[in-house]
């Protein structure tokens, strides 16, 4: 099996997640420390273990750039509805459920090319749906904010 | 004996009553509706039901809050089969081979082998109650610590049957894992722990739903953003069977007794709930 250039970042990744957890690790007083600082030591090692396994693939088996893993990826639309969902969790928060899930699905469905009357149905019926459910029936709190 | 099976046939008479009858089948329904609810729980739905009944006799209100925390429990796979989002942290492993036929167009029948395997767990789970119970409460008082800290080792060595190609990513999944599950306060000191500054949503921890939700549902939503929407899908006529073959109940009957077995011995200890069930359950489903 080929090392692919991809699985670099993974490594990377797994080495700052190690980095972060060990320092805020360090703040913990000596006896809430034992636990977390064991869990990092053993996905420190195990990252290393997966490191060297991807350089004895390289040596052995050569390298590839793991491009075809992203073979018809959509950079401009991956990156707005990552965007518009971080965007949707904040606004939930600070202003309200109804309002921001109206506002995002409008927003990410006309995005998304969908029909006018299908944004308007699925809006609808949706927020219909949730308010019957939960705040008539089951009258569970929704996240509410400055706005309804 | 013979008076305990008496009595038995009388509890059991009883709930057959119309009256509680036609509340269990509510009850079933109402829980349904809860546990497709990507969000909430079986336990938060009888808790929500709670206020109906207290107006009911005690036994029809306690026929209610069992039925609506069986169906509860079933409703959550219809999420997680039909949207990839468990409804109930149970059914999360339900999500992985459920939506897998849902894919295939095979909807139908993963939805009606999760009815067929909730009916007989649920049915064999009481006859267990029954009859078990009491020397099951035994080996349960002696689960200490040690055993509790195996029983977590078990559940880690299920890492190496679904880690796929590299053992060694899976294991770095698990030990990720591990780590974001200190994210709270420490159960030994209370000391609160990587909680982004006193944060307190993370009191207990990333609730298990909401990581649930940001594993399967999410991660399916910014699966399909990254695609090319190259045509709308369109309704076509259902041609997926509902029923199951003889061929194929034969085939899921060792798989409920087995999980009927390993459920009843994970579910008797305090605390551990119907999560870790389906995850410590082999599955001949897979793909």
């Amino acid at each position: 099996m080929k090392m692919k250039y991809t699985d670099v970042g993974i490594v990377a990744i797994f080495y700052v997640i190690c980095g972060l957890f060990f320092a805020e690790t360090m703040k913990l007083p000596a006896e809430s420390q034992t636990y977390p600082k064991f869990i990092v030591i053993i996905l420190f090692g195990l990252t290393t273990l997966y490191l060297i396994q991807m350089i004895m693939n390289a040596v052995k088996n050569g390298t590839e750039s793991g491009a075809s893993d992203f073979e018809g990826f959509q950079a401009k639309q991956f990156f707005v509805c990552l965007v518009l969902a971080f965007v949707y969790i904040l606004a939930v928060i600070n202003i309200g459920f109804y309002v921001s899930t109206a506002v995002f699905l409008v927003v990410s469905l006309f995005f998304l090319k969908v029909k006018p009357l299908y944004i308007a149905i699925a809006t609808v019926a949706l927020l219909l749906l949730i308010y019957g459910a939960f705040t008539l029936f089951l009258r569970v709190q929704l996240p509410n904010n400055i706005l309804f | 004996m013979l008076s305990t099976l008496s009595v038995m046939g009388q509890g059991f008479l009883h709930a057959m009553s119309p009256i509680n009858l036609i509340m269990m089948i509510a009850g079933v329904a109402m829980g349904i509706i809860v546990g497709c609810m990507p969000g909430l729980s079986a336990a938060m739905g009888v808790a929500l039901m709670l206020p109906l009944t207290f107006t009911m006799q005690q036994d029809t209100a306690l026929i209610v809050l069992g039925a609506i925390y069986c169906g509860a429990i079933f409703g959550g796979s219809i999420s997680a089969i039909l949207i990839h989002t468990p409804g109930t942290p149970a059914s999360a492993a339900t999500a992985i081979e459920g939506y897998q036929m849902t894919k295939r167009g095979q909807a139908g029948k993963a939805l009606f082998t999760a009815c067929y395997a909730s009916f007989w767990g649920g049915l064999l789970s009481c006859i267990s109650l029954y009859f078990f119970a009491p020397l099951l409460a035994e080996l349960t008082l002696k689960f200490q610590s040690a055993e509790y800290f195996w029983l977590s080792i078990f559940g880690l060595t299920i890492i190496a049957g679904v880690a796929g190609k590299s053992l060694v990513k899976g294991l770095m999944s698990g030990a990720l894992g591990l780590l974001l599950s200190t994210i709270g306060s420490d159960p030994g000191s209370g000391m609160p722990r990587f909680m982004l500054g006193g944060n307190s949503y993370f009191y207990d921890g990333i609730n298990v739903t909401c990581a649930l939700i940001g594993l399967f549902s999410m991660s399916q939503v910014f699966m399909l953003a990254e695609k090319k929407i190259t045509e709308r899908a369109q309704a076509s006529k259902v041609t997926d069977k509902m029923s199951l073959t003889r061929e194929e109940r034969k085939m899921i009957r060792p798989t409920i007794v087995r999980s009927w077995i390993i459920g009843n011995l994970i579910g008797i200890l305090p605390g551990a709930g119907a999560a870790p069930r389906p995850r410590t359950t082999p599955s001949p489903a897979a793909p």
